[in-house]
């Protein structure tokens, strides 16, 4: 669920793409999802390819029209345009006008966005500073490389001072450095307030910097939670030792369950009581510790385990 | 749409114009006629070349040509034939073909994965989107028409004095003619997303749309022209039966008329040009009936139209009378006209029919005449050829007045010009002159819309502001927008149900 006032919610949301003008079969692509997205959340939509991701955010858009069910952004369906003043969005794999410079993008889209030409002005020069283009924001966009044209997508999209930034892979194709700048930007937008919705496939960037997070795949949700929900512990411990062990299985015999041997370190799942247990029967035996771990599942493993689930 | 929207779609369309190779490229060559407009002067006597660095007489080029006689107003006649070339021929076709194939990409441009994403996602919708690409490409040939016309208007008054400010209507129709082809594109572009089939299937239309009016064209005139040897042989040995049509050319005659009216009217264009420049250079005709049958474009010298005779050509007749104090009492040209009655004749022991003629009428007032006892001296009869149109003439003096009735007759009118002057009015060794500058055949007055014409002169002569609708400028920019409003309009629908 989202925070308390509700920038973005659907319900019962479906599509189906359908092959040839008279079939009525077709690929579908969403089936019946349900979903809200509150103010101030940086929201993560994961899936693989396929999954439906895109179409569900074309749909709020407008880009895809034909749905069953029902869409809302600030209340408004997405077919009224007045509903899309206040999102900002950079789409996957995007193309911005090659015959204007970066600059006149930032004020071209500003303006669309129904923004007066001085204010745009004023705030092209700092978004583009940012992301380190301000240099290159007179030359035009055919001129530039695939990582400055996503940076440029990427300031484009928050010209117009939008309440909420829809980002679909939004580090495609920039170099780590420039991600790194990405992840930063999306932190001081969301401490000033914004919300975001990040599709990506990237799970450690998602992971990084998203509040909840939901699961799509085959057009249906797997799971949304928040990252901590979705990134359980395990209950496994794992212990890190000077030297291999020998006989560890004899030495360990009866505390906790499910050893699992990797050269000088090993995992155990045991509890609090079992864990001071076994801490003993190490230090009994002569073994020195270098390190305890409390494990966590990952979102990429926690993803990956929910498709094979699901598939399976 | 707000105004700021409106203008962000405008100059997103100014700089894809101006960052257009093809418009650079034709923005040049614009330059080649403007500066031949620059460089060549035509003066009312001569050429000049380089603002007189060297000169040719008219008289030279044209003895050269093989053409004898004296033309007044030459240098308008070159003037308008390079401006033909320049805006009908280089503008109006070489022009509108690079232009298609130039803003053919403005549509699909946007439709492409990712470029429509980022736009239409703006809070801009569909058909506003569609309508700034489609007057992007009005933009692009009205950028260079307003080039090429101003540029060679500009030259043309500083080097050859000649200032003709009909001429950049030019612009106008350029717009008008790319408006009804670029709906067709966008249209095109908007189904296929294809630059490439929106240039195609365009300058195919363009080029069907031409032979369809051609074909439409020459269909009229002889249609035309057949109804005229029809009425000239009512009731004469000559004529014949009608025996109707074979059924396939029926069907094809329909065919060709069903894709004249649907398909955009674009070789009107050059011809809505010109009217409409000679709307603005031309003064009213004082006469131009509604069956296209008579125009006559001016008065005769030194005589102005008698208020109330305007509508009297079939009546008592239209008046012209004296710009002078005395008026009436100096002098008066009446022109009316009749449907020639039918006559029988004898020749041959047979007997037959036909319509009187300008001779018969002649004839009837010569006897008239010779009934009268106030006549100074014999009525004289002519027959002249006055610039391709064949009067009969009788003249005569009566209580000090020069009278002349003329005769000619056209199709199935009858004209009776008729002059009376107070004999001190004009000098008699002016009148004949005076006389021939009135009577100019296919100058002045203007008969018929077809014998002794080409089709294209004939259709030009019978497309009007008010002729019959098939034949309707005003049915032509309707019927031709039209197209390009339902081009649109399918356009918008299929925009409407496209899933990005």
């Amino acid at each position: 669920m989202g925070g308390d006032e509700l920038i973005l919610s659907v319900r019962g949301l479906g599509k189906t793409y359908r092959k040839g003008l008279f079939s009525r079969k077709g690929f579908e692509a969403l089936k019946g999802i349900d979903l809200d997205v509150g103010r101030g959340q940086v929201f993560g939509l994961l899936g693989p390819n396929g999954a439906g991701k895109t179409t569900l955010v074309k749909i709020l858009l407008d880009l895809v029209r034909s749905y069953v069910g029902e869409a809302r952004i600030f209340g408004l369906p997405p077919k009224v345009a007045a509903s899309r003043k206040r999102v900002g969005y950079l789409p996957e794999a995007h193309r911005l006008p090659q015959y204007l410079t970066g600059w006149q993008v930032m004020i071209l889209f500003g303006m669309l966005a129904g923004h007066d030409r001085k204010e745009l002005e004023r705030r092209t020069g700092p978004l583009l500073e940012q992301v380190g283009m301000l240099k290159d924001s007179q030359r035009k966009v055919r001129e530039y490389s695939k990582g400055m044209q996503q940076r440029l997508g990427l300031v484009q999209a928050m010209v117009h001072d939008p309440e909420l930034i829809i980002l679909d892979e939004p580090t495609d194709g920039v170099d780590p450095v420039g991600r790194a700048k990405i992840r930063e930007m999306v932190s001081a937008l969301k401490a000033e307030g914004k919300t975001i919705f990040i599709n990506s496939h990237l799970l450690n960037e998602v992971e990084m910097v998203c509040d909840r997070v939901v699961i799509l795949d085959q057009g249906e949700i797997l799971k949304e939670g928040t990252i901590e929900e979705l990134t359980p512990r395990t209950g496994a411990t794992r212990f890190e030792l000077r030297r291999e062990p020998e006989g560890l299985e004899s030495l360990l015999a009866g505390i906790g369950a499910g050893l699992h041997l990797n050269g000088r370190s090993f995992e155990l799942l045991v509890d609090d009581a079992e864990l001071d247990a076994t801490v003993d029967a190490l230090r009994g035996a002569g073994h020195s510790i270098t390190g305890i771990s409390r494990r966590r599942i990952t979102l990429e493993e926690s993803f990956i385990d929910m498709l094979k689930e699901d598939r399976s | 749409m707000n105004l700021t929207t409106a203008r962000a779609l405008l100059e997103d369309a100014r700089q894809q114009v101006l960052d257009n190779t093809v418009f650079r490229l034709l923005v040049i060559l614009s330059g080649i006629p403007i500066l031949a407009t620059f460089l060549v002067g035509f003066r009312e006597e001569h050429i000049s070349f380089l603002w007189g660095f060297k000169t040719i007489e008219y008289k030279s080029i044209l003895d050269g040509f093989g053409i004898p006689g004296n033309f007044e107003n030459i240098n308008e006649l070159f003037i308008q034939q390079l401006q033909s070339v320049a805006v009908n021929f280089f503008g109006g076709s070489i022009g509108v073909i690079f232009c298609i194939a130039a803003t053919a990409f403005f549509t699909p441009r946007i439709l492409e994965k990712g470029a429509a994403d980022t736009l239409f996602a703006k809070p801009v919708s569909r058909p506003v989107i569609l309508l700034s690409r489609y007057f992007s490409g009005i933009l692009f040939i009205g950028m260079v028409g307003t080039v090429l016309v101003v540029g060679m208007y500009l030259g043309i008054l500083i080097t050859s004095g000649y200032n003709d400010p009909g001429f950049l209507w030019g612009v106008v129709t350029l717009m008008y003619l790319f408006s009804l082809l670029h709906a067709f594109s966008v249209f095109i572009a908007v189904m296929t997303r294809s630059s490439t089939a929106a240039i195609l299937i365009t300058v195919i239309l363009f080029m069907i749309s031409g032979g369809v009016h051609s074909g439409w064209m020459m269909k009229e005139y002889f249609t035309a022209q057949s109804a005229i040897e029809t009425l000239r042989a009512e009731g004469t040995e000559d004529e014949e039966e009608d025996e109707g049509s074979h059924p396939v050319v029926v069907v094809l005659l329909g065919i060709l008329d069903t894709l004249h009216y649907t398909l955009p009217k674009t070789s009107d264009a050059d011809i809505i040009t010109d009217k409409l420049r000679k709307a603005i250079t031309e003064s009213a005709p004082q006469i131009d009936t509604s069956d296209g049958d008579l125009l006559v474009k001016r008065a005769p010298d030194g005589f102005v139209m008698k208020e109330g005779t305007e509508d009297q050509l079939e009546g008592a007749g239209v008046r012209w009378i004296a710009d002078t104090s005395a008026g009436e009492a100096d002098g008066w040209v009446g022109l009316r006209r009749y449907e020639r009655p039918e006559i029988e004749e004898v020749r041959a022991g047979r007997t037959r029919k036909r319509r009187q003629s300008s001779r018969d009428a002649s004839k009837a007032l010569v006897e008239e005449l010779e009934k009268r006892d106030d006549l100074e001296g014999e009525p004289e009869t002519e027959n002249r050829n006055e610039f391709g149109l064949h009067t009969l003439s009788v003249s005569w003096n009566s209580e000090g007045r020069y009278h002349r009735r003329i005769f000619f007759h056209f199709d199935r009118w009858l004209y009776e010009l008729d002059i009376d002057l107070a004999e001190d009015f004009l000098p008699e060794g002016d009148r004949h002159g005076w006389r021939q500058g009135f009577l100019q055949a296919g100058n002045n007055i203007v008969l018929g819309q077809i014998s002794g014409m080409d089709p294209g002169t004939w259709y030009t002569k019978s497309f009007t502001w008010n002729a019959p609708w098939k034949f309707n400028i005003f049915f032509s920019i309707g019927s031709s927008l039209a197209f390009a409003l339902l081009m649109l309009f399918f356009a918008w629908l299929k925009l409407r149900r496209i899933d990005f």
